[in-house]
């Protein structure tokens, strides 16, 4: 049995948490998905701080993370984490409604491994999330440290 | 000959009168007296011969006889003769001299041998030969030596009297050419007196009355010509004088009254030599002050040096340059000034027109601040604008966020609520859902669009020389799910090269020729034409069809956001392809516009500048 690991999905609009969750529910994906509600909660997350002072230790397989969010967006939570020495090897995703081209070249600037605009329609994005989920959480292969962390 | 040429007329006259008279009656005098002398001289021949004959009729017989005594005797009867000197006769047989004369008995006379009869005179006598005849037989000759004393007497006399006659004479052609001398030169003199007078006074009216019509007379006429074409000519000559007066008067008046300040300066001493009235108004000097003084002394001390260097290369009309001058009072002002040379009173000077510009350099300081300061306020609304059209993206994309976000959560619930129990539902249900889905749908995409048309004016150009023809390959070939089951006559003309922005092209193309396939397919067999026309400053594309056209009173309307012509019943879209044309043709520089009538087709323009 493959072992699963977590997703960490950086999402503030509920809503929108909510169909993502739905669009998993039916693959095993949905029990290993974590939600932090901005950018300063995604980075005490990974860096085990403030309210995940004292969880469980280790790196999600991915960061599925939204552009637009309260406090600290995306593109500076991706900025931080490749600043980190101890964070910069981990896959990041962008799921995001915003296809504009700053967004695309400043993600892509800062090393995001994908970049997935969230499609309108909710069969699009159902698909596009299990993709995700199965790609990032099953298929790819994590560098070691993050393996092993 | 000097003499008598510097002599007077009058003297000249009376010389050429006397001198001529004294050669006629000379020459008369001279020839009339040897006309008597000659007679004379005949006449005492004749006598002579007389005399001879007469004594030889008495000396024939003694003679002929040889009868000494009485031929001597008949000799001797010559004393009654006192001009015959010496006589003598020849035999008649031996020619010897038989008997001799002498009026003086001491005579020493030697007298000559026989000679034939003749009559000659030698050696200031006359000497006579007669041979003396009686009844035809020849008796011997008789020989004369006559003394012609008696005549020289006669000549004397004559001569002497010729002198008193011809002294009479001459005093009185003396008096006589005293008289006639003034005939002639009296005009003469007049003329020159009158020449005189009038060279003197310089009074050409005076006119002469000629004495004659002779050669005088002519020249007295031509005198009074000569007077009045002087007197023209001087008529003339105090005209162009006075015309003169006055162009000078003028040309003064032009230069000491001229409104704009003049200065005259000597180029080589650089001294000032005149200036206007308007200098004088505006610098303050007096001009006895300023005649004093030098060009560089109205020169700031810095400027001296350079306008002495400038000075020594002007030539000709110059415009000098801006410069400062000092007033009297001390005022600095700014000044530009023209310039010209030219030679007067044989000096080299230049004539100045100075302009005071110090309130057009105050004015054009202000003008550099004004500008400075506008170009702050452009700046600072360049700035605005700029922080305006960053506000603009930012909303712009939230727009893209946050509205799209609501749609998909609306998507994303109605397949939840469809999959929860879409068959429990009614139709009416069904379709009231659908119909939702629909509508967020479509908000989708009108919130894509309009998105990309903010997108479309924001895009920097890249321009490069293209192909024409391959964006509209390109646009064929994204066009080609909409066009492969479709009837379509295409009629494509071959593109030139121009400058434009590649994928912009492609864009337009493919909105332009997707409309025109779009508003085409309710016809049995589309046309669609590709074409362009050109002119010196522009390209004109287009694409005509034969489609649904639209009514020209709305053309206006065809380019803008999200107007439409038509049902999105009868023709799907959102009305933003033509719009974003519009955007991306005037980023080109160009120009669209749009022909047709309804159900008659439409043809869709734009202009690209030719660079």
């Amino acid at each position: 049995m493959v072992e699963l690991r977590t997703i960490l999905l950086a999402e503030d609009n509920p809503k929108d948490v909510e169909l993502t969750m739905e669009a998993l529910e039916d693959s095993l994906l949905a029990n290993r998905i974590i939600v932090v509600k901005d950018g300063i909660e995604t980075l005490e997350y990974l860096r085990c701080e403030g309210q995940y002072a004292n969880r469980e230790p280790g790196l999600p397989s991915v960061l599925l993370l939204d552009i637009k969010m309260p406090r600290m967006d995306g593109i500076e939570v991706l900025r931080e984490i490749r600043n980190d020495p101890r964070l910069k090897l981990l896959p990041v995703v962008m799921l995001t409604s915003s296809r504009e081209d700053k967004d695309l070249l400043n993600s892509y600037y800062l090393g995001v491994n994908a970049y997935v605009v969230k499609p309108v329609n909710f069969t699009g994005f159902i698909d596009a999330v299990k993709q995700l989920g199965i790609f990032w959480g099953l298929v790819n292969e994590l560098p070691p440290e993050i393996k092993n962390s | 000959m000097k003499a008598f040429r510097n002599m007077s007329i009058k003297l000249k006259l009376i010389i050429v009168i006397i001198g001529t008279s004294i050669i006629t009656l000379f020459v008369a005098f001279t020839t009339y007296l040897g006309i008597d002398i000659y007679r004379e001289f005949n006449e005492m021949k004749k006598n002579a011969v007389l005399q001879a004959s007469l004594i030889g009729q008495y000396a024939a017989a003694p003679l002929l006889f040889g009868y000494k005594e009485e031929t001597t005797e008949v000799l001797n009867k010559l004393t009654a003769i006192p001009s015959i000197k010496d006589a003598c006769l020849y035999s008649p047989n031996s020619g010897e001299v038989f008997v001799t004369y002498h009026k003086t008995p001491d005579s020493s006379f030697v007298f000559p041998v026989l000679h034939n009869d003749n009559a000659s005179f030698q050696n200031g006598y006359f000497h006579i030969f007669y041979s003396i005849k009686y009844d035809n037989n020849y008796c011997g000759s008789l020989y004369l030596r006559i003394d012609p004393e008696d005549i020289y007497t006669k000549i004397e006399k004559s001569v002497l009297l010729m002198f008193v006659l011809l002294l009479v004479l001459i005093i009185v052609v003396y008096f006589i050419s005293l008289k006639l001398q003034k005939i002639i030169s009296l005009p003469i003199l007049k003329l020159a007196e009158q020449t005189a007078i009038i060279s003197q006074n310089h009074d050409f009216s005076v006119r002469l009355t000629p004495y004659g019509n002779d050669e005088i007379g002519e020249l007295y006429n031509q005198f009074n010509n000569l007077l009045l074409q002087i007197l023209i000519k001087q008529k003339e000559r105090d005209k162009v004088l006075e015309d003169l007066q006055e162009s000078e008067t003028h040309f003064r008046f032009l230069f000491e009254q001229n409104p704009a300040m003049m200065l005259i300066y000597d180029l080589s001493s650089l001294k000032i030599i005149s200036v206007n009235e308007a200098f004088i108004q505006h610098y303050g000097y007096q001009q006895d002050e300023i005649l004093n003084m030098k060009l560089t002394d109205l020169y700031p001390k810095n400027e001296k040096e350079a306008i002495i260097q400038l000075v020594k290369t002007l030539k000709g009309l110059a415009y000098t340059g801006e410069w400062h001058h000092v007033k009297k009072d001390g005022t600095i002002i700014n000044i530009e000034t023209h310039s010209h040379s030219y030679i007067a009173e044989d000096n080299a000077v230049r004539i100045v027109v100075i302009n005071d510009i110090t309130a057009r350099k105050k004015a054009e300081e202000e003008i550099l601040t004004l500008n400075a300061e506008l170009e702050n306020r452009v700046k600072e609304r360049t700035a605005q604008l700029e922080a305006t059209n960053k506000e603009l993206e930012a909303f712009s994309y939230s727009v893209s966020h946050d509205l799209r976000a609501p749609l998909r959560h609306v998507n994303g619930y109605l397949e939840l609520l469809s999959k929860r129990g879409i068959q429990h539902l009614d139709e009416k249900s069904k379709h009231y859902m659908q119909s939702i889905s629909e509508a967020a749908t479509h908000m989708g995409i009108l919130i894509d669009d309009l998105l990309n048309f903010s997108r479309a004016g924001r895009m920097e150009l890249k321009l490069d020389k293209i192909d024409m023809n391959r964006p509209i390959k390109d646009a064929l070939n994204i066009l080609e799910q909409d066009t492969k089951n479709r009837k379509i006559e295409w009629k494509i003309t071959q593109m030139p090269e121009i400058m434009a922005d590649y994928a912009i092209m492609r864009q337009v193309w493919t909105n332009l020729i997707g409309n025109a396939v779009k508003y085409t397919k309710k016809r049995e067999l589309a046309l669609i034409e590709v074409g362009y026309t050109e002119d010196a400053q522009e390209y004109i594309f287009y694409v005509r069809d034969n489609g649904a056209g639209f009514d020209m009173n709305y053309a206006q309307k065809l380019f803008g956001v999200f107007q439409r012509l038509h049902s999105t019943e009868d023709f799907e879209g959102t009305g933003i392809g033509l719009a974003n044309v519009r955007q991306f043709i005037k980023k080109h520089n160009g120009r669209t516009w749009a022909e047709g009538e309804i159900d008659k087709g439409a043809t869709f323009y734009f202009s690209l500048p030719k660079i």
